[in-house]
């Protein structure tokens, strides 16, 4: 690899939690191409975290707000709202860019995407129409093989199990290591850490902490109150009985409230029920609801061994710098793509069997902010604080032996936590690169597996071995005892449809190939014979039923969407100009397509011979014993 | 509206009088960015593009 700047433009114009996302996959992109000059992107109302990053060469602050409150307001033209725009993108167009890399992935910024500029482009831009047309379009397109997956399985609603944070990175460096070069070794160097961020934090924000919080023999647990929607809120009442088990039962911790202004009622109702006590002091408990800015609050989170938090940008924060999360997971959210990041992280979720939760109804309706009471938070925290400090018995599977020691915890707690009517709970771990790589979130008890998670698993299976090939064997992540008869049947169900999945997948390939056979030997696209055209529109016709074929198979059955899903989107970004290469790509795409329902088939037959019975030697040599699923 | 733009794949800038064809395109990209933001605020664009998806033509 060359020592030549490569210039990179990274586009985010979402919120805070995707842009420390972002910064983490960046993070690991800087250190296997030190030479990469990184532009950041961001909204003026969340660049701080990238302002305070000390390798990023420079942040572009997208004045959304000046740009939009003129129209909003009814102050301002649309015309001059376009002059501040095109004012503002100037000085980027004029500049010359290696890489654009848009980890928006929304509509509005694939069109600053496709005026920029650049040698590679990856996420969402637009195609270029053609300007001589009056009513030439410029379609949305998906660069690359990872945004097809984003736009046609996680925007398509379809559960997987890949974390944001791991798409991201495997896209930009394998994007670097075809275009620029084999990376630097970096060892295992990580990507958070405690000094992740250069902050400004003012002596006298510090000293509003108090004493105590400069004591260095004291552990502080930081409790992110409020979240960005109602709906995913845990109520007050919640927080103090929690804040209370945990100062009663380790004096050696203390509490730091944290929040935005409009979480101060939040602060109030949590002291109003914890009362007055001496455990509940103000010794033990620190307020900073309404105070903090970035620095910080990045600052204490920094210090804190653990961080509280619903689904909120706190837990993206704390695992860029390394704070251990208990992430309570309230309402609808997708765990395994936006959970904490890292080593050692837990999450407890109650969304299963919500209905709110599966309809996105009000805050009012979710079942799951009740099941997640706070003995479980506690039980699941002080279990974890255990864990760390003293050895258990090492043999056997790591997972099934935290599942069996959290369940005796819980025992000798007295707290009782039924999985299907309570909360699930999970454990990250970072696997090595033979293992499928990337954080995944382990069972932390032994609940069952439905249908939802077996698809999920076998869809992170599929992607790995489509872009990266970083794949585990299959069914690693299976484990007998959480295969239930009700997944068996529906997997059962499934088996006859994925076959005929794959044979219309194999046949659609085997179509597209002879349409590129067909259209290389014309001369024209536009002129032929008839009996030429007559072929081609069979031809067309033929695609066309077999892609109508596996919208309906989608449509039936669960497992099989992203299929269908994905064939819309390859089929939307096809590039060729020419029949012929349009027939080539098609191809590809089928067979892409193929080797993805062959993954889930392998899946399916494992799973299936997993749950047989197997004959286990009984203690009374006279009886058989038979040991099945559950 | 006259705009700096570089050359497609990356080779530099140059100043662009009205009238050329590639000043049109921007400024069509301009109007899309902005009509774009403008849903987005109002929530009316969910991340899902099934209207620019179709199959095969």
């Amino acid at each position: 690899m060359s020592n030549q700047k490569v210039r990179c433009m990274v586009i985010q114009l979402t919120r805070l939690g995707d842009t420390l996302q972002s910064l983490m996959a960046l993070r690991a992109a800087k250190q296997l191409y030190p030479n990469l000059e990184i532009h950041f992107v961001a909204r003026e109302g969340f660049a701080d975290a990238a302002k305070r990053i000390p390798w990023i060469e420079k942040v572009v602050t997208f004045p959304s707000e000046k740009i939009l409150a003129p129209i909003l307001n009814e102050t301002g033209s649309q015309s001059q709202a376009l002059s501040e725009l095109a004012r503002w993108i100037s000085p980027l167009v004029g500049s010359q860019w290696d890489f654009i890399v848009n980890w928006s992935y929304s509509e509005s910024s694939s069109y600053l995407t496709g005026i920029l500029p650049a040698r590679v482009k990856l996420g969402f831009s637009r195609a270029v129409g053609n300007p001589s047309l009056a009513n030439s379009t410029t379609p949305l397109v998906a660069t690359d093989g990872w945004s097809h997956y984003v736009q046609g399985v996680i925007q398509g609603g379809i559960r997987q199990n890949i974390h944001l944070t791991d798409i991201l990175t495997t896209q930009l460096l394998t994007a670097l290591q075809i275009h620029v070069g084999e990376p630097s070794d970096a060892g295992d160097a990580p990507v958070t850490s405690k000094s992740f961020f250069h902050l400004k934090t003012e002596a006298a924000s510090e000293l509003a902490l108090g004493s105590r919080w400069r004591d260095p023999s004291r552990k502080w647990i930081a409790f992110q109150l409020g979240a960005g929607k109602e709906d995913k809120t845990w109520d007050p009442d919640h927080w103090a009985t929690l804040a209370e088990k945990i100062l009663q039962n380790h004096p050696e911790y203390g509490i730091v409230l944290m929040g935005g202004e409009k979480d101060r009622w939040r602060e109030e109702a949590l002291r109003h029920a914890l009362g007055d006590s001496d455990v509940t002091s103000g010794r033990n408990i620190i307020s900073l609801v309404g105070k903090s800015n970035f620095d910080l609050w990045a600052s204490v989170i920094s210090r804190c061994q653990w961080l509280f938090s619903c689904d909120t940008a706190a837990v993206h924060l704390a695992s860029v710098l390394g704070t251990r999360v208990m992430n309570l997971s309230i309402g609808p959210a997708r765990l395994n793509e936006t959970g904490p990041y890292g080593n050692g992280h837990y999450v407890l979720s109650a969304q299963h069997g919500c209905p709110a939760c599966s309809q996105a109804g009000t805050a009012e309706g979710h079942v799951c902010r009740a099941r997640l009471r706070p003995e479980i938070v506690y039980g699941t925290w002080s279990f974890a604080v255990e864990m760390s400090s003293i050895s258990f018995n090492t043999s056997g599977n790591p997972s099934a032996r935290r599942a069996k020691n959290l369940n005796r915890h819980f025992e000798r707690l007295g707290i009782r936590n039924n999985s299907d009517t309570g909360a699930r709970i999970f454990r990250s771990r970072i696997r090595s690169t033979t293992d499928g790589g990337g954080v995944v979130y382990e069972p932390a008890d032994d609940h069952p597996m439905d249908l939802n998670e077996w698809t999920s698993t076998v869809m992170g299976h599929i992607a790995r071995a489509w872009y990266c090939g970083w794949v585990p064997p299959v069914g690693s992540e299976l484990t007998r005892v959480r295969i239930t008869t009700e997944l068996i049947q529906k997997l059962r169900e499934l088996d006859e449809s994925s076959q005929l999945l794959s044979k219309i997948c194999e046949e659609a390939n085997r179509t597209a190939l002879i349409l590129n056979r067909r259209s290389a030997r014309l001369r024209s696209d536009k002129v032929m014979r008839i009996d030429d055209r007559e072929e081609l529109n069979e031809l067309g016709r033929r695609l066309r039923d077999l892609d109508l074929l596996i919208e309906r198979l989608g449509k039936t059955h669960v497992p099989l969407q992203a299929f269908a899903q994905m064939s819309k989107v390859l089929m939307h970004n096809l590039q060729g100009e020419k029949l012929a290469n349009l027939g080539k790509e098609s191809a590809n795409c089928y067979r892409q397509l193929a080797e993805g329902v062959k993954i889930l088939r392998d899946w399916l037959k494992h799973t299936l011979q997993l749950a047989r019975p197997v004959a286990i030697a009984p203690a009374n040599p006279g009886l058989i014993a038979v040991e099945g699923a559950r | 509206m006259t705009l700096l733009i570089g050359a497609k794949g990356g080779a530099g800038g140059e100043t662009v009088d009205d009238s050329t064809l590639e000043e049109i395109n921007v400024e069509r990209m301009l109007v899309g960015f902005l009509r774009a933001l403008i849903s987005e605020q109002f929530g009316e664009q969910s991340g899902r593009y099934e209207s620019e998806i179709g199959g095969h033509a």
